[in-house]
């Protein structure tokens, strides 16, 4: 933790515009070596936050990754940011699609998609339906209501101060929460998760699991295995949590190890 | 009419400016929309998109540039600035214009975007000067920006089990930001009315009168919804009937400055 990737100067990244079908456009951040490596990265949108990402995130992750060697792509899904038409089929669909243009443009026949809550949720769908998917970045994704989550129920209720308890009830009555609640429409069946991992797993998916302190769902670290089961031991899936890291990355510090750890996630486990 | 949005891209002598232009099948007449700051400028990028297509459906080629060191611009946050924002909106009015030819320009300054849009106003020939919920005065924009961030940064609500603590940042951060010291010191001391002598006829987009401007030659009136977004930091609901209906509201203004 704590080592601050920096965006290298003279840039050792290009960026493109890219049209992506239909209306869609977005930019492809690419290797200026001719190193380039042979699996392309799709950020995908956080909620209905821009292809930047919070705080530019997405954007430093992106030249952050192709001085790396690994061509970046961001875009808007259809009904978000510049993308003004509304989306006439399956968001998964929408991103297959996506994944065409970038092959032929390219030349990855491999890819990692993921993001920030309903990135990961689309991304967890996309590597359920598509060979194409060598790995995917899930950032507090789903997870389950375990015993592990009564414990850490029990965990955050000690760390509640007076003032914190009167800043909840006021929530409660203005109820605009930036600490996330599940959107369970997004979610898979109850239960099918674990055979969902198995599956992905025995495929040789490569899986990047962070869970924050930002949700309302997620308390306890032991609600990985709860959620997803035995399959959360292979080597393909790694698992962090950081309780003191709020759903959005606020801080920049917690940014640059989000992007230091992203990056050296995929060095090791695709390195092609 | 139709109309299109597509990404384009062009200089500012230092590096290459993102922006999106909306293009209309004949323009009439041209706006430049000059963002707010910060995290206003993410959470207000889809209502701008929608008023955007409003206009460019109505004949007016809108070009949205993203400030250098913002959004999918070149450079890296520390290096946007009150100065090289002037510097960016000076080209970004260059790039809309080589794209639609002669015809009337309006330039749209949202939030502090309005420190930028009116400077330019003072020193480019404009049909009109939009603002939008203008912000007067720096100093005040930011004493709220250090507000916001340090409840933030003490918020129960979004570090429950407390924030991890951090060694010092070699520079200021604010609302989630790198911010240069550039800016800091150009806000401080940026005021909305410096140049008000020279501006075109003005066009205020606010949900009271601004006392402290000159006299609008019209006042286009932002329902609450529209303005939802200012000093927040979370993405909330856009109000897209409200955003076509004020699109329509300034088109209709710019045929008459026309």
């Amino acid at each position: 933790m704590n080592v601050r990737p920096r965006e290298r100067h003279p840039p050792h990244w290009q960026r493109e515009l890219l049209p992506a079908g239909g209306d869609l456009f977005g930019l492809l951040c690419r290797p200026l070596t001719s190193t380039s490596r042979r699996t392309c990265v799709v950020l995908l949108n956080a909620g209905f936050m821009p292809r930047s990402g919070p705080f530019r995130l997405h954007v430093r992750l992106a030249r952050h990754l192709a001085a790396r060697g690994y061509p970046v792509f961001r875009f808007d899904l259809p009904g978000i940011g510049d993308s003004l038409a509304y989306a006439d089929r399956p968001q998964a669909e929408i991103v297959q699609g996506v994944f065409d243009v970038l092959e032929r443009k390219t030349g990855c026949h491999r890819f990692v998609a993921g993001g920030i809550c309903s990135a990961a949720n689309l991304a967890w769908r996309l590597a359920l339906a598509d060979p194409r998917m060598a790995g995917a970045v899930l950032i507090d994704a789903v997870a389950r209501r375990t015993f592990a989550y009564r414990l850490g129920q029990l965990r955050r209720a000690r760390h509640k101060s007076w003032a914190a308890w009167r800043e909840r009830l006021g929530r409660l009555l203005r109820p605009d929460d930036s600490t996330v609640a599940a959107d369970l429409s997004e979610w898979p069946e109850p239960g099918s998760e674990r055979a969902q991992l198995e599956a992905l797993v025995g495929r040789g998916m490569e899986l990047f699991f962070l869970y924050t302190g930002g949700t309302s769902y997620f308390l306890h670290r032991g609600q990985f295995i709860g959620t997803f089961g035995h399959a959360t031991r292979a080597q393909s899936v790694h698992f962090e949590h950081w309780p003191r890291c709020d759903h959005l990355f606020y801080d920049e510090t917690d940014r640059d190890d989000l992007i230091e750890a992203i990056g050296a996630w995929l060095e090791d486990r695709l390195p092609d | 009419m139709n109309a299109r949005a597509e990404p384009c891209q062009f200089g500012n002598g230092r590096g290459t400016l993102f922006g999106v232009f909306h293009r209309p099948r004949e323009p009439r007449a041209g706006v430049l929309v000059l963002p707010p700051f910060l995290q206003e400028f993410p959470l207000s990028n889809r209502l701008f998109a929608l008023v955007a297509d409003v206009l460019a459906q109505d004949g007016i080629a809108v070009l949205r540039p993203h400030y250098y060191g913002t959004g999918d611009s070149d450079g890296h946050s520390l290096e946007f600035s009150l100065e090289q924002a002037a510097i960016d909106a000076t080209a970004a009015l260059g790039a809309l214009r080589e794209r639609i030819g002669v015809t009337p320009v309006a330039v749209l300054g949202v939030r502090a975007g309005a420190f930028v849009a009116s400077a330019l106003a003072a020193r480019a020939r404009l049909a009109a000067l939009w603002l939008w919920r203008p912000l007067v005065d720096g100093a005040a924009y930011l004493a709220d920006l250090h507000r916001i961030d340090a409840e933030e940064q003490a918020s129960r609500h979004r570090y429950p089990e407390g924030r991890r603590p951090h060694p010092p940042l070699p520079h200021e951060s604010l609302v989630g930001y790198p911010c240069g010291a550039e800016l800091i010191s150009g806000l401080a001391v940026a005021r909305l009315d410096r140049d008000s002598s020279r501006w075109p006829p003005l066009v205020l987009l606010d949900r009271v009168a601004q006392a402290r401007l000159p006299a609008p030659r019209q006042r286009i009136e932002l329902t609450s919804a529209l303005t939802a977004w200012e000093g927040k930091l979370e993405m909330g609901h856009v109000p897209a009937a409200a955003a076509r209906s004020v699109g329509s509201a300034l088109a209709a203004s710019l045929a008459v400055a026309a």
